[in-house]
């Protein structure tokens, strides 16, 4: 092995601790005793490992019902992002159309605001609409976020698939629809699921806009902020592992497109 | 397929984003403006704005801009090593650059709590240092006696959670860049440091572009790990317009809380946009 | 099998004129090409045939049925693409009987006609695999093969072995005309390559700018191009073109010499009252010799190209660049003043003003 690629990995296993270190961390913590995390002085390993934290967390007053609004609301907005953002982005990677780059603007100016801080404003604006305080509000501030992603990733799977696909089945026989169905379809089906999971992801993990919009219908991140400073660390450890592990295998299963999804994002 | 339909068909498909765009987006953006600058009886009014101008205004507007200043810089240069590693395709680069993208998956909320298990009074960085034998009673991190320890808190949490962002940007970028140039700079006798000197980063320009603009706005509206870490002891603007709007439920006061920050950020996207235009790319 | 007719059809894309009113008639059984520059329409010309793009203006018939309006589905036609676009994720079984199962051909039927059509097309070993196993010249045939298989009254093919290497795609022309003649099928044709274009179509049909230029035989558009953009489109290399000034006693000056013209031609040239003429003259036709001719022009040669069996000679007379073909028998060099004479009845005249051959 040559010198420099010594140092290359050196840098390597440095990084990936600084990342993975904390992460174990809180998975220990997690499954420490409480009491021992009062403790003075105390080890790195517990003296056992036990679910307590994780149970207790899981039973506390609302966390279920934060969790089924957390879900209702990350599945809401993944089914309005793709409905929103596929045939947008479709239109975008088979048509020529008056319109089209100020349309790409437009959906490429919303990365340019810090969309969580317009929460303010819907506030006032659900209160009007009757929908303040409820799921299908906070599905539609996150679809915002995710949906510009949508149209974008896909665009750019769509482009991907020749359009002379489509058209050789429209010869052979297809309709505009049919052709689309067995064709383009599922060769980008794959693709989708990525943008799914990635909105699925960028919902559930939201906290500002969450946290504004409900009070009573708070979704997992905006409940542990409103217990913030009347809660126990355990709770609080319990409550970022219990939240970390489906993130992680989410991103396990798209970790073949992550690059490719933000390549496309970024132009 | 008639020829009317066929032309019709793209406003179609774009027509569900572009209404989406309008209702939730473009209306918040106007009422927002709106509701900064009137009183609760609809009467224009700059009075809003003179409400919320005080110290902790001032220094919310001072955390922000001071832990954007530290974070960006750090984690542009700490994303570009990531991406140059990466980028040298030795054995298990894959493996790492997968470590280095699972912070993008993780929530600010859960990133905070993951520090506070490490910085919290009997965390395990007093831990560690205790068993390493270099200190004997816990020392506190985490006090609003101690901003400047605060401050690095934060910024360490959020340049170990954000950093993926920005790597999962540049990265792509730097694999653009065709390899005939490095090529070119080799027939020429450069230097590593020449080549990314010369070549890579004038060419990633457009990247780091994006990257700052998509970075510097997320940190606008960056929140949670304040809350987690430094509770109300360390103002940043979103934190505050959260307290404004819970504590003083007054919608005007958080609107023109809400529209200084989209101010100060929308100017940072221009300045990034004017300053670091490149002639041969848009 | 069928006849098609296309009457003045015009396709726009924005202020692009891609399709500017072509009026074509392909005959029953015919193969005919559509060659042109890239750019030139040809392209279009064959989607709209297709009805993948809808016509601002004119018709289409396919055997006297207007199909001008019909999707694509219904004209009876199939195609194959630059790009084969063959289906990735299907075999090669499932690609060629793609077209059987929409129309709802009974499944032994089909397993039938697609064993037919893939021996045909020499494929029947690879039936069972993907796309990503094939080669490019096996994807080509599988494109073929998907398109014959539904028995199209009109096939069309579209720049079908640009994608083919040199060897390859040598041998998919002989194959590929050999089974046009076999099948019978009507056949469009869309090239950019010439060479392709002689060798395989029936007629040839030259576009330039989204307009037809020439309909006619190989043959004929190669020894009566009927404008100077014809004479120099077809031809490698192509056809010499000196622009000259008739004089008096049906000359025409070539620099500071004089060129007699055969009586015909003069009477030709008479009838349009032209002063300014285009000579033009294919690299072959004309010879060089060292010694003064009789109705010989001085020419002074350039470089010379080496091409195998021939030599082209770059020469120029009067300022103007001319290339002939020579034997390397002849001792030519660089420099050399040497006299040119053209074959009288290999020329010709076209007129400077428009273009057009006038003979």
């Amino acid at each position: 092995m040559k010198k420099q690629e010594v140092i290359c990995y050196i840098a390597m296993v440095i990084i990936s601790l600084f990342v993975l270190v904390p992460i174990i961390l809180i998975t220990i913590g997690t499954f420490t005793p409480r009491l021992e995390l009062y403790k003075w002085p105390r080890g790195l390993i517990p003296s056992r490992f036990t679910s307590d934290s994780f149970i207790s967390f899981a039973q506390s007053y609302g966390v279920m019902n934060g969790l089924k609004n957390s879900i209702t609301v990350a599945v809401l907005t993944v089914i309005f992002s793709l409905l929103i953002g596929i045939p947008a982005g479709y239109s975008l990677s088979r048509f020529k159309f008056k319109g089209k780059s100020l349309f790409t603007v437009g959906v490429l100016t919303t990365r340019m605001f810090p969309i969580a801080i317009l929460a303010v404003p819907l506030v006032k604006i659900y209160m009007g609409l009757g929908i303040y305080d409820s799921i299908l509000g906070v599905a539609f501030i996150h679809t915002i976020f995710a949906f510009p992603f949508a149209i974008l990733i896909s665009h750019s799977i769509f482009a991907s698939v020749p359009g002379e696909l489509e058209e050789a089945a429209m010869v052979l026989g297809c309709s505009r629809l049919g052709a689309f169905r067995r064709t383009t379809l599922p060769l980008v089906a794959p693709g989708i699921a990525a943008i799914a999971i990635f909105a699925f992801i960028i919902s559930w993990n939201e906290v500002f806009a969450a946290t504004l919009l409900t009070l009573h219908n708070r979704t997992l991140p905006a409940l542990i902020v409103a217990r913030l400073e009347a809660t126990t660390l355990d709770f609080l450890f319990a409550s970022a592992f219990f939240m970390l592990v489906p993130c992680l295998v989410f991103i396990f299963i798209i970790r073949k497109r992550l690059l490719r999804m933000w390549g496309i994002i970024l132009r | 397929m008639s020829p009317k339909r066929q032309s019709l068909l793209p406003f179609f498909l774009i027509l569900p984003a572009v209404i989406f765009f309008l209702i939730f987006f473009a209306l918040p953006l106007i009422s927002g403006i709106q509701t900064a600058f009137t009183t609760p009886e609809g009467e224009l009014t700059l009075a809003n704005f003179e409400k919320i101008y005080g110290k902790s205004f001032i220094k919310a507007v001072f955390n922000t801009l001071s832990l954007v200043a530290i974070i960006i810089p750090i984690q542009l240069a700490l994303a570009l090593v990531i991406a140059l590693l990466v980028n040298t395709r030795l054995f298990g680069t894959s493996k790492f650059l997968f470590i280095c993208a699972i912070p993008i998956a993780l929530s600010e909320i859960v990133a905070g709590i993951i520090w506070l298990s490490i910085f919290t009074e009997k965390g395990y960085l007093n831990v560690m240092l205790h068993t390493l034998g270099f200190l004997k009673q816990p020392t506190i991190y985490l006090s609003y006696e101690k901003p400047a320890t605060l401050f690095m808190t934060i910024a360490l949490t959020e340049i170990w959670r954000a950093t993926a962002i920005v790597m999962l940007i540049i990265l792509p970028g730097l694999q653009m860049i065709h390899k005939d140039y490095f090529d070119t700079a080799d027939i020429f006798g450069a230097s590593r440091l020449q080549k990314l000197r010369y070549v890579t980063l004038p060419m990633l320009k457009p990247t780091i572009r994006t990257s700052l603009i998509i970075r510097t706005v997320l940190a606008f509206q960056m929140f949670a790990p304040v809350l987690v870490l430094a509770g109300r002891a360390f103002p940043v603007l979103a934190s505050e317009t959260y307290r404004i709007q819970f504590f003083t439920r007054n919608i005007h006061l958080a609107a023109a809380y809400a529209l200084i920050i989209m101010v100060i950020s929308t100017a940072f996207v221009l300045f990034y946009m004017r300053s670091l235009r490149t002639r041969w790319s848009a | 099998m069928a006849e098609v007719r296309l009457e003045n059809v015009c396709k726009s894309f924005g202020d692009v004129k891609a399709v500017d009113n072509i009026s074509l008639h392909v005959k029953d059984g015919e193969f005919i090409v559509l060659l042109g520059p890239s750019g030139c329409g040809k392209t279009t010309t064959l989607r709209c045939v297709a009805g993948l793009e809808h016509v601002d203006e004119g018709k289409i018939f396919i055997d006297e049925k207007d199909v001008t309006d019909l999707p694509p589905a219904q004209r009876g036609l199939s195609m194959v693409f630059q790009s084969y676009a063959v289906f990735p994720h299907m075999t090669v079984f499932d690609n060629i009987a793609f077209g059987l199962k929409l129309r709802k051909t009974p499944a032994d039927q089909i397993k039938e006609r697609v064993k037919e059509v893939a021996s045909l097309v020499q494929i029947e070993d690879l039936i069972d695999r993907y796309p990503y196993q094939l080669s490019g010249g096996q994807r080509q045939r599988v494109a073929l093969a998907r398109a014959l298989a539904v028995e199209p009254k009109v096939l069309l093919l579209d720049e079908p072995l640009s994608n083919l290497d040199a060897a390859l795609r040598l041998q998919m022309r002989a194959e590929l005309k050999l089974l046009q003649k076999k099948s019978k099928v009507t056949t469009l044709y869309v090239t950019h390559d010439q060479v392709e274009a002689m060798s395989m179509g029936d007629r040839i049909a030259i576009i330039r700018n989204g307009s037809l230029e020439q309909v006619d035989t190989p043959e004929r558009v190669f020894n009566h191009p009927e404008n100077t953009f014809v004479g120099n489109f077809i031809g490698s290399p192509p056809m010499n073109m000196l622009e000259c000034d008739v004089v008096e006693g049906g000359s025409i000056a070539i620099g500071n010499f004089t060129y007699k013209l055969p009586e015909s031609v003069v009477k030709a040239i008479r009838k349009t009252k032209t002063s300014r003429v285009i000579l033009g003259i294919r690299p072959k036709n004309i010879t060089i010799t060292k010694e003064k001719r009789k109705n010989a022009f001085m020419a002074k040669i350039g470089v010379i190209e080496p091409i195998g069996e021939e030599l082209v000679v770059n020469l120029t007379v009067d300022g103007k660049l001319l290339r002939v073909i020579a034997s390397p028998s002849q001792d030519l060099r660089m420099g050399e003043k040497v006299w040119l004479t053209p074959d009288s009845r290999k020329i010709h005249i076209f007129d400077k003003k428009t273009g057009k051959n006038l003979l």
